[in-house]
C-alpha cells in the first residue's frame, strides 16, 4: 500500500513537473523569441541535430550539407537559412515526411511515411532545420 | 494560464484519488485478484500469439511479393525474443509495429507494379 | 547484333503477344545518359568504376593496382581450375579450352529456360561430374571465376537475348532494377543514375555502365574477392531491404540485365575496389 500511493505520488510530480515545463516554454514563446532562446527550444533544437545525425535515424548528412556537420553528402540541396526559405512548419515537416508528395521521383527517403522517423522526432528536426 | 496549471493537478489529484479506491478495493478480494490475473495473462498470451501471426503471415507476404524490408524482420524477432522473456508490453508493441511496416511494404510492393515502367531512360 | 535483336523482337511479337522490351535501344539510352551526365568522359573508362570520375581516388586504386591484391585468387583459382574432378575429367571438358569465356555470361539457357551466371555454370559443371557444388559468393567459387575472368580480359561483352523467354528473363531484371525497395524506398536507378557521380556521405557513386567488367572483385572492407550478387545483397541492404539469396532467380535475371547494359565493353576483371 505504501509503496503505491509513494509511486503515484512521484507520478503526478513528474506530470505537475512536465506542465509547469509546457506552460513555461508557451509562456516563452509568447513573450517573443527573439531575445534569447529558451532553454526548451535548445533542448529540442540539439535533439534534432541528434536525429539529423544519427546514421540510424535521419542520417541526413549523406545527403545535404548542414554546417557543422561532419562528412555531408551532396546529392540534396544544403540545408542552409532554411528558417527564410521554408518558413512554413507545416510545409517542411510535410517535404521530411513524405518528399514524394513534391516531387514523385526524388530520392529523398518518406521518413515520417516508411515509418523511419516517430512524430516527436521528426517535430524536433524541424526545430532544428528551422534554427539554419 | 495560472488556472489552467491548478485545475491540471486537481484533474490529476482526482484520477490518482480513484486509482487508489481501487487499490484497496482489490486487495481486499486477494484470491479473486489472483484469478483475474491468470485470466489476464492467458488473455494476454492469447492477443499476442494471435498478433504474432498476424504479423508473421503479413511478412511472408511482404517476402512472396519481393518486397521485405529488414526493418519489418528485425521487430518480429524482437516481438518474439520479449515474448520468451516475458516483456509482453514491448513483445506486443514490436508486433504491432511489424504489422504496420509489413502494410506500408505490401503498399510499395502493390504501387511499384506499374511505376517502374515510366523510368526506363529513353 | 542489331539483326540478332529484330529477330528477338519479331519473335517476342509473334510468341508472347505485345512485348515491347527493345533491349539494344535501351542499352543505348543508358549510354546517352551517362554521356550527357558526364560530357568529356570516355564511356569505356567506365569499366574502372568509380574510378573514371574521382581523380583522388582513382590514384589511389592505380596505386593499389601495381600490387593487384586479387592476384593470390588467380594463382588459386588457375590450380583448382586444372585439377581434374574424381571422375578424370575437368573444368575445359565443360567450358572448352580457353578458360576466358567470361564476356558470355550470364547467358540465357534455351533449353533450361532461365539465366546462367558463370558462376552457375561452374557449379553445374561440377555437379554433372559428380563434384559437390560451392558456396555462391566467397572462396573456391570465387577463385576460379576470378582466374577464369582474367583469362577473358580484352574480350567484349557479347551477351545474347535472342528467344522471347530470354526477352521476359531480362524485363525481370530490368523490372528489378527499377523498383523501390526497402524501408528508404530505393531503386537502383536512384543511387546509379539519379544520383551518380554525386557523393553519398564520403562515398562517390559510380554509372551502372561498366558494372559488370571487372567481376569479381577484391574489396578492401571485404578483405576478399567476392562476385557481383555479394554486392547486390549490400546495395539491398543498404535501402533497408532483405537481400535475396545468392544466384536466386532475381539475381540471376538482374545481373543479365545489368550485363547487358555493358554490352559491347571491355573485360578487365578481376578487379579492386575500396
Ligand atoms: C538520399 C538523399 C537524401 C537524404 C538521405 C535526405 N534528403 Fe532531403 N533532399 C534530397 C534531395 C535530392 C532534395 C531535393 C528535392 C527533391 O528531390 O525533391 C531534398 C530536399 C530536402 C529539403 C528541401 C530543401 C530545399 O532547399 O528546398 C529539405 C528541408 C530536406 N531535404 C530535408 C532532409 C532531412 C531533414 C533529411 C533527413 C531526415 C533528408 N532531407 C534526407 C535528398 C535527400
Ligand atoms: C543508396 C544508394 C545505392 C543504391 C540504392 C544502390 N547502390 Fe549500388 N552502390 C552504391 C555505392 C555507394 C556503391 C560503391 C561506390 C560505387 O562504386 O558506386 C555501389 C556499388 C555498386 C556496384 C559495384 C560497382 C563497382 O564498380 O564495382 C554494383 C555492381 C552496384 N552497386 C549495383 C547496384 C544494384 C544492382 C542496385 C539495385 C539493386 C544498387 N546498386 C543500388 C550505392 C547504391
Amino acid at each position: 500500500m505504501g509503496s503505491f500511493q509513494l509511486k503515484h505520488i512521484s507520478v503526478i510530480a513528474g506530470l505537475a513537473a512536465s506542465l509547469m515545463l509546457v506552460t513555461g516554454l508557451v509562456t516563452a514563446q509568447d513573450s517573443g523569441a527573439e531575445n534569447s532562446v529558451n532553454p526548451e527550444l535548445a533542448k529540442r533544437i540539439e535533439a534534432g541535430r541528434v536525429v539529423l545525425e544519427d546514421r540510424k535515424k535521419g542520417n541526413c548528412l549523406s545527403c545535404h550539407l548542414v554546417i557543422g556537420g561532419e562528412l555531408p553528402g551532396n546529392a540534396g540541396p544544403p540545408l542552409i537559412a532554411m528558417k527564410a526559405r521554408w518558413p512554413d512548419r507545416a510545409a517542411l515537416k510535410s517535404q521530411i515526411y513524405d518528399p514524394n508528395l513534391r516531387n514523385p521521383d526524388t530520392i529523398m527517403p518518406p521518413y515520417g511515411r516508411h515509418r523511419m522517423l516517430t512524430d516527436t522526432e521528426l517535430d524536433v528536426l524541424v526545430d532544428f532545420i528551422q534554427s539554419l | 494560464m495560472k488556472e489552467l496549471f491548478i485545475f491540471s493537478l486537481m484533474a490529476l489529484s482526482l484520477v490518482a484519488c480513484g486509482k487508489q479506491d481501487q487499490a484497496v478495493a482489490t486487495t481486499e478480494t486477494e484470491t479473486q485478484d489472483q484469478a483475474t490475473t491468470v485470466v489476464a495473462e492467458v488473455a494476454e498470451t492469447r492477443d499476442f500469439s494471435s498478433l504474432i501471426q498476424q504479423a508473421e503471415d503479413l511478412y511472408a507476404q511482404t517476402k512472396a511479393a519481393n518486397h521485405a524490408w529488414s526493418v519489418n524482420l528485425d521487430r518480429l524477432k524482437e516481438a518474439r525474443q520479449s515474448a520468451s522473456e516475458g516483456d509482453m508490453d514491448n513483445a506486443v508493441a514490436n508486433a504491432e509495429e511489424a504489422i504496420k511496416l509489413a502494410e506500408l511494404a505490401l503498399i510499395q510492393a502493390e504501387a511499384e507494379k506499374t511505376l517502374w515502367q515510366d523510368r526506363v531512360p529513353k | 547484333m542489331k539483326w540478332t535483336n529484330l529477330t528477338a523482337l519479331v519473335l517476342a511479337t509473334v510468341f508472347a503477344g505485345p512485348v515491347q522490351a527493345d533491349p539494344e535501344a535501351e542499352r543505348l539510352a543508358l549510354r546517352s545518359l551517362y554521356e550527357q551526365k558526364f560530357p568529356g568522359v570516355d564511356l569505356e573508362e567506365f569499366k574502372n568504376g568509380v574510378y573514371a570520375i574521382d581523380e583522388k581516388m582513382r590514384e589511389q586504386w592505380v596505386e593499389m593496382e601495381d600490387f593487384p591484391p586479387y592476384e593470390i585468387a588467380i594463382d588459386e583459382g588457375e590450380e583448382l581450375y586444372n585439377t581434374p574432378f574424381t571422375n578424370g575429367k575437368s573444368y575445359a571438358d565443360c567450358f572448352g579450352e580457353d578458360p576466358g569465356v567470361k564476356h558470355n555470361y550470364p547467358m540465357f539457357d534455351e533449353a533450361k529456360g532461365e539465366v546462367v551466371t558463370l558462376e552457375v555454370a561452374i557449379n553445374n559443371c561440377r555437379q554433372e561430374n559428380g563434384e559437390e557444388a560451392l558456396p555462391w559468393l566467397v572462396g573456391e567459387l570465387a577463385e576460379i571465376s576470378a582466374y577464369m575472368a582474367y583469362n577473358s580480359r580484352g574480350n567484349n561483352f557479347e551477351i545474347k537475348i535472342d528467344s522471347p523467354a530470354a526477352i521476359a528473363a531480362y524485363e525481370h531484371g530490368k523490372q528489378f532494377y527499377y523498383t523501390r525497395r526497402g524501408q528508404m524506398n530505393f531503386e537502383c536507378r536512384s543511387c546509379h543514375q539519379q544520383n551518380v557521380g554525386y557523393m553519398l556521405r564520403a562515398e562517390r557513386i559510380s554509372p551502372s555502365l561498366g558494372h559488370a567488367t571487372h567481376w569479381p572483385v577484391y574489396r578492401g572492407r571485404w578483405q576478399y574477392i567476392g562476385n557481383i550478387q555479394k554486392r547486390f545483397q549490400e546495395c539491398n541492404i543498404q535501402v533497408r531491404a532483405v537481400p535475396f539469396e545468392p544466384q536466386s532467380e532475381e539475381y540471376r535475371n538482374l545481373e543479365y540485365f545489368l550485363t547487358y547494359m555493358s554490352n559491347g565493353m571491355e573485360l578487365n576483371g578481376p578487379g579492386s575496389r575500396r
